[in-house]
Formats: C-alpha cells, structure tokens, sequence
C-alpha cells in the first residue's frame, strides 16, 4: 500500500518545475490524483485514456479494472521509480493506494529523414530518424531475424540518455559485445547527446585521430553491417549509428559500393585511394620541391613556377599556410553557414579570393591549384569522419616537408603508416581490408 | 625519457634551419653547359641559365649567359657565383657541351667532374660542339619556348624524331669510357642559320676523337645502335634511284672465331619498307629485282661503315663486349680481341621486303 504522503515527498523536486502537472481527477464518487510532464506527454492521450474513462467508469472499481486492461499501462509498485518514469514520458496515476504507469511521451520528430551527409545517386534514399523506436522499426524491417536483437541501455548521469544495441546473436563476436557493454556501463558523463561523443567515452584511447567506429546514418549500411556480426548502437535525439568494430577499409567504402558493377566500384575505390593519398602529401610534396629539390620537375614545368613565384616574398611554406588556412577556414565556415550564404562565401572565397591572393604577389598560381585540389580531394573520402581526420595529417607532413624535404615526407609517411598500423577496434587489427568477415552481399 | 628532455630534442630539431632550403625562385636553373678550352687558362666554362617568366610562349625565350674561365670546371663555377644574384641549380642542367678542342685531348678527365659533382644528373645529354661550345649556347632556334628547349627535344626523341640525331647520356658515355670492348661517342652539333644542325657523330677512342662520321653514316650507326624504324633509305644505283621508307627494322649478327682462317662477324638485317620517292615508275617491274638492288646497296654501304670503324680499331657496336660475353678465357679474352679485331671480315645480308612501291596506277 502506497500513501498519498509517500508519492507527494517523491515527487517533491519534480513538483518545483513549472511543466510538472499534478491533478486531482473526481468523478462524482471517487478521486485519484494524475501526474505528469506537459512538455512530456501528450495530453490529448492522457485525457482520452485516463480522464475519460474515468468519468465513465461509475462503478466502484471499474476504473482499475480499465487501467489494468490499457496497453501501455503498468503498475508501479516501488515509489523511488516514479521519477525515472515521469522522465520518461509516464503519466501516474495514484488511484486508490497503487500506482499506475501510462506510457504518454509525445516524441516530437519521428519522421526518417532523407540522407544527407551520405547521399546516394541511385540507392535507398530514407536515412535514420532522431526517435529510437523509429530508427529501430527501419533496421528491423530491413533485417527481419529472429536473431536480431536489442539491449537497451542509458548513458550519461543526468542526460539518461537512451542507447540500444543491436546485434545479430548468431553472428556477433561476444567478446566485443561484452567489452563494448562493460565500457558503457563504466561512462562517468553527465551530458551524452551524441555518438560521436559517446565513440570517444568507449575508446579507451586518450589521444585518437581517426574514428575507430563508424557514424553512419544510412539502415542499409547498418544491415550490411549487422550481418556481418558487427554491433551497432542507436541512440535516441540522433539520426546517425555507430558500427563496431570497423577497419580502415570502411572508411573508404561508400555503400553504393555493392550496388555498382565491377570495374565501376573497383576504379572508383582506386580513386578514393589516389584521393587521400594525393591529398595527404601534395602541399608537403609542393614545398619539398620548390625549396629542396626542383630536379623532380620537368624544366619546362620549373621555370612556369619559379615565374609565378617571383612575386612572392615569402619562402614556399608561408605561401602554403596562408593558401591552406583560407581554404580551411572556408571549409569550416560553410559548414556552419545556412546553405542560402554558404554559397556566396564559397563564391567568395574560393574564386575571389584565390584569384586576389596571386594578383596581390602573396601566393603562386600552382599554390592555388595544390590548395584547391586539396580541398576538393578532401571530399572525396566517402566517410565524414575520416576526410575530416585527414584534414589534420597533412600538417605533420608539412612540417617534416620544411625541415628535410622529400626524406621527411617518406618518413613522415612511414611513421603515419605505422600509427594506423597500430590502431585497433576493440580489439580488432584497424589497418586492414577485411575483418575475416564472409560476404553478405555475394558481390563479384 | 622524460617529457622535458623530448620537448628539448624537438626544439633542436626545429631549430636546425637545414642547409638544403632554398626556394625554386631564388635559384637559376641552368638548362646547358658548356665546356671549351680557354685561351688564359685551361677551361672557358659557359652556362646558359634560364630567365623564369610566368608565360612561356613560343620564341619568346629568356635566357642568360655567364662564362668564365678557369683552370678547373669548380673554380670556373665558384668565380660565377660572384656574378649571378642567385643560387646556380645544376640539378636542371640537361645538356653539356664540349669544344671540339678539348675533345680531340683527354676527354677522361674533364667528364670526371661531371660524374662526381653533386647535382649534376648524369641523365643529361652529351655533345660536342664542331667549333665551340659558347657559340652552340649563344644560339637559340626562333621558335622556342624555352630557353635550351629545342636542344632538349631534339635529343630527347619526344619532339623531332630524326634518324640523324644519335643522342647520348652522360652515364652511358661515362660507361663507355670504363667498359672494355665498347667505345664511347658523343653527337656533334653545328650551327647552321641560326640553327642547330645535329647530323653527325664523333667517335671515341677511351680517350679522344678519332673519327667524325659523315651524315650518311651517322644515320646507319644509329640504325646499328638503337634498332630504330621509321628512317629513309635513299637508293642509289646505276639502274635505280627511289626512296625506302622503312617500317620494320631488326638485325643480329654472330661473331665467328673459326681456328683456322679469318673471324667473321656476320649480320643478318632484315628490313620491311616501302618505295616513297622513285624517278621512274616501277609498279609493273619485277619487285624481286628492285629488292635486291636495293639490298646490295645497302650492304655495301654497312660494310663500308663497318670497315672505316674497323680501320680505326674503334667499337661502339659493342662487338668486343659481346665477343667477351661469350667467351670463358677470363683476362685474354681481351688480349684475344684486341688482335682478332684489326681482322675482322664482315659478311653482311640484308633482306628487304617491298611492301609497296607507293605508287597508283
């Protein structure tokens, strides 16, 4: 038997909030008291669920035996729940000395979006929602398997944040499930609203660069996934999952990647593997020449850039950091710029700008073309988090390229080589193209 | 190791400005060298630097000659030094250029420089100048981008693709002068209007010139040396004259050491072409005939060139190095050749195929 005393101290701290709703319901016989988040819950469902059929119900008991029959609704049997619940979107009822507990949460965004950071030409277009249960319902339909399962959790000491996992049981490997559950449980945070935070709480690693799980937001991604035993987590207010463990080849998979022929994916993943590698030594490689060793270019080609550099003051590595800052600087303000500006700023700074830098003498024609290239290379790695972790990788690069020149780059790249080489994911070598994993696409 | 320590060794680091740091705008780029023999002193060194502008159009080519001489190529190089406001890139340098005169001397000792000086890419060309080497740099051809250029594409095979032009690295001249049984040879250039004329070789003893080939021969040699198509063959017989365009190009040859009697190297050629240019028509003439015309005619003008090189005792075919290759005698080998080689007959039998007389009927 519960007091009215008992649940009124329980929801002492709750009843200061201005959302908080108590009410005392009467329906000419008897009374019971409901309580609620109005920011929470939806009160249209309360109201024809709770009120109604209480103003219905005439006879002594009725109510109850109505509450009892509700989908959704459960008894609480221990007052320290009811807070937990209420955050939750629970609506209590207190009805003659028991507890019940209606599900009411009025989810504001349910709808999947359409994919935008991982668009597809030809491919399934729908990505995931920023409501679990919906992000959920689109796996499974995707993935109908007994199999499958779900283990909810909640990270974060005050967020409660919702996290599932998601794995195929037949397939997954249980010591990563087990690891990946063990360092959920071991975040101290307050605040998790993000994976890509909740990434950086389970890795153990303090100083990391490259993602060593993938964010994506596209189900048919996570499907694949899925059935290749990987763990996938959704969280709630996200529309993106994490998928682990991961190798490095993933980063550079794009998923229309077994919806292509052969000779279409296959020169398409060379291309990406020119792109990075370009794009990683190419400013270091502009600077090792011009100052170290112009030899490597053709006398025609040196003479056009020993010309375009006579105006220059500055020795090539300043030429460099101005033409990279802008472009970085550009490339971090249209992220955050509404897409209506964003493109008068890329308009702006990447023609204008560029075209003023070499007529005012501070930068060379071939420091334009390395610079921009570079910033069009970066986008070509199909994954956001790796393109943006190689970002940082050329500025090592640039260094060693001021200070020893070519040996620097082959050195720098064989220390960039190792280092890959010895990151794993949970576990799992992380510089590799397969994970040992058989194919689930049955693609040639 | 502690932090303190790392922080320390990465500021030393940082702080070694590297000697090698100089930016590409404040070094001239030197496209050829010259080398003649001075009038004071022993060397009168050229280079020709080029003046980097950021168009580079056709005949518009800016170029800078310094000289200086000197009794050695480094000295000459440092004594510049003091003349120029930037640094002196070798590293670009593609061709180097002999005066005649110091050709006919010892040539083993000024390509020594070259081959030991840092930067010096000993894929550059070689040549040497009929006159001498400052007058090849003071000239440039009218339609150059670049100063230099033409030099450049002409020896490179990338722009004309004349059989007269034999083109010669510094490293393979420099093996020719070290390897027994392979002489060494150096393309000579010429001015003419202006221009360069590059239609004739020099051949190298281990040490000097010995002969200088005429055009004709200098184009057979080439043939011999690098196997070649897409060459004229001009025809000159009492019956006949016509052009042959070849197409297909190939030929080996034996040596043969009988022990008894004359050594022979024998060649088998076999050549397929077609008739360009003819004085007469032949279509309807028996082509058999024409080809044997055509192929006594070129035997006898390989045996010809065969025999002056001979007559010479110099070998840039390489016949001694095969002969030696072939061989297992160890150190006589060469002594054996050395003998044998004045003796040498040639049997030569080309086989031409006719493929068309270029003709319509």
């Amino acid at each position: 038997m519960i007091t009215i005393g008992e649940v009124t101290r329980s929801m002492n701290e709750a009843a200061r909030s201005h959302d908080f709703k108590v009410q005392r319901l009467f329906n000419g016989q008897e009374q019971c008291f409901i309580y609620f988040y109005e920011s929470l819950c939806d009160s249209i469902l309360i109201t024809e669920r709770i009120s109604t059929t209480f103003a219905k119900s005439t006879a002594k008991h009725a109510f109850e035996a109505m509450l009892r029959s509700e989908l959704l609704c459960e008894e609480i049997r221990e007052v320290s729940l009811l807070t937990g619940k209420l955050l939750n979107g629970y609506a209590i009822v207190f009805y003659h000395e028991r507890l019940w507990g209606l599900s009411a949460a009025d989810v504001k965004i349910k709808q999947p979006s359409k994919v935008d950071v991982e668009a597809t030409i030809q491919g399934p277009n729908i990505g995931l929602s920023e409501n679990i249960q919906t992000n959920i319902n689109l796996i499974r339909n995707r993935y109908p398997s007994v199999h499958l399962r779900v283990d909810d959790c909640s990270v974060g000491r005050v967020s409660q944040t919702k996290v599932s996992i998601l794995y195929d049981s037949s397939r997954v490997n249980t010591d990563i499930l087990q690891e990946i559950q063990k360092r959920m449980k071991a975040i101290q945070a307050d605040i998790v609203q993000d994976l890509g935070q909740l990434e950086t709480l389970i890795t153990t690693m303090k100083y990391r660069l490259f993602p060593v799980m993938l964010n994506t937001e596209r189900p048919d991604r996570i499907v694949m996934n899925l059935a290749q035993g990987k763990i996938i987590l959704v969280m709630e207010g996200t529309p993106f999952a994490l998928i682990a463990p991961v190798v490095f080849y993933d980063f550079m998979s794009a998923v229309d990647d077994v919806y292509q022929p052969f000779w279409i994916t296959r020169s398409l993943v060379i291309l990406r593997y020119l792109a990075l590698v370009t794009m990683i030594i190419l400013p270091a490689f502009y600077i090792a020449i011009v100052s170290y060793n112009p030899e490597i270019f053709r006398v025609q080609l040196a003479v056009s850039i020993a010309g375009s550099r006579s105006t220059v003051p500055y020795p090539s590595f300043m030429e460099v950091f101005i033409m990279l800052f802008i472009v970085e600087a550009l490339i971090e303000a249209s992220i955050r710029l509404p897409k209506t500006i964003g493109q008068t700023a890329t308009t702006v700074g990447g023609l204008i700008l560029g075209q003023a830098a070499h007529e005012a003498g501070l930068v060379s024609t071939i420091m334009i073309i390395v610079a921009s290239s570079v910033a069009i290379l970066n986008f070509v790695i199909p994954v956001n988090a790796m393109s943006f972790a190689m970002r940082i990788v050329k500025y090592p690069l640039i260094i060693l390229a001021i200070l020893f020149g070519i040996t620097g780059i082959i050195v720098g790249m064989f220390c960039f080589t190792l280092y890959l080489a010895s990151l794993t994911s949970f576990g799992k070598p992380y510089f590799r193209f397969y994970l040992d994993e058989h194919s689930t696409t049955n693609y040639k | 190791m502690n932090k303190g320590f790392l922080i320390l060794l990465v500021t030393i680091i940082l702080l070694l400005p590297g000697c090698g740091f100089k930016d590409i705008d404040k070094r001239f780029l030197v496209v050829a060298i010259g080398v003649d023999q001075g009038v004071e002193k022993k060397y009168n060194v050229t280079l020709k630097l080029i003046i980097p502008t950021t168009l580079t159009e056709p005949g518009k080519s800016n170029s800078q000659l310094v000289s200086m001489e000197a009794d050695s190529i480094s000295e000459a190089l440092e004594l510049m030094r003091s003349q120029v406001d930037k640094q002196l890139d070798l590293g670009h340098a593609k061709v180097t250029i002999f005066g005649k005169s110091l050709a006919q001397k010892d040539i083993t000792k000024h390509i020594d420089w070259f081959i030991r000086r840092r930067g010096v890419q000993r894929i550059e060309y070689i040549a040497v100048a009929e006159s001498n080497a400052k007058e090849i740099l003071t000239t440039s051809s009218k339609s150059e981008r670049l100063a230099g250029n033409s030099l450049i594409l002409s020896f490179g095979h990338e722009g004309t693709e004349s059989s007269f032009i034999v083109s010669e690295y510094l490293y393979d001249f420099y093996e020719r002068l070290l390897e027994k049984g392979r002489d060494p040879f150096m393309p000579v250039i010429k001015i003419k209007d202006n221009n360069y004329e590059i239609n004739q070789i020099a051949l190298f003893d281990k040490k000097k010139i010995r002969l200088i080939l005429d055009p004709n021969q200098t184009r057979i040699l080439n043939q011999l040396l690098y196997k070649r198509p897409d060459f004229e063959i001009r025809v000159i017989e009492e019956k006949l004259k016509f052009s042959l365009s070849v197409h297909k190009y190939h030929y080996r040859y034996q040596i043969h050491r009988s022990t008894q009697g004359q050594p022979t190297i024998d060649f088998d050629v076999r050549i397929k072409g077609t008739a360009e240019e003819s004085e007469e028509i032949f279509f309807h003439e028996n082509w058999g005939e024409i080809e044997q015309v055509a192929e006594h005619f070129i035997e006898n003008a390989y045996l010809d060139l065969l025999t002056s090189m001979q007559k010479m005792n110099l070998d840039p075919l390489g016949f001694g190095l095969r002969y030696m290759a072939t061989q297992h005698e160890g150190d006589k080998e060469w002594e054996d050749w050395k003998s044998l080689y004045p003796q040498v007959k040639f049997n030569i039998k080309v086989k031409l195929i006719l493929e068309g007389t270029g003709e319509i009927k």
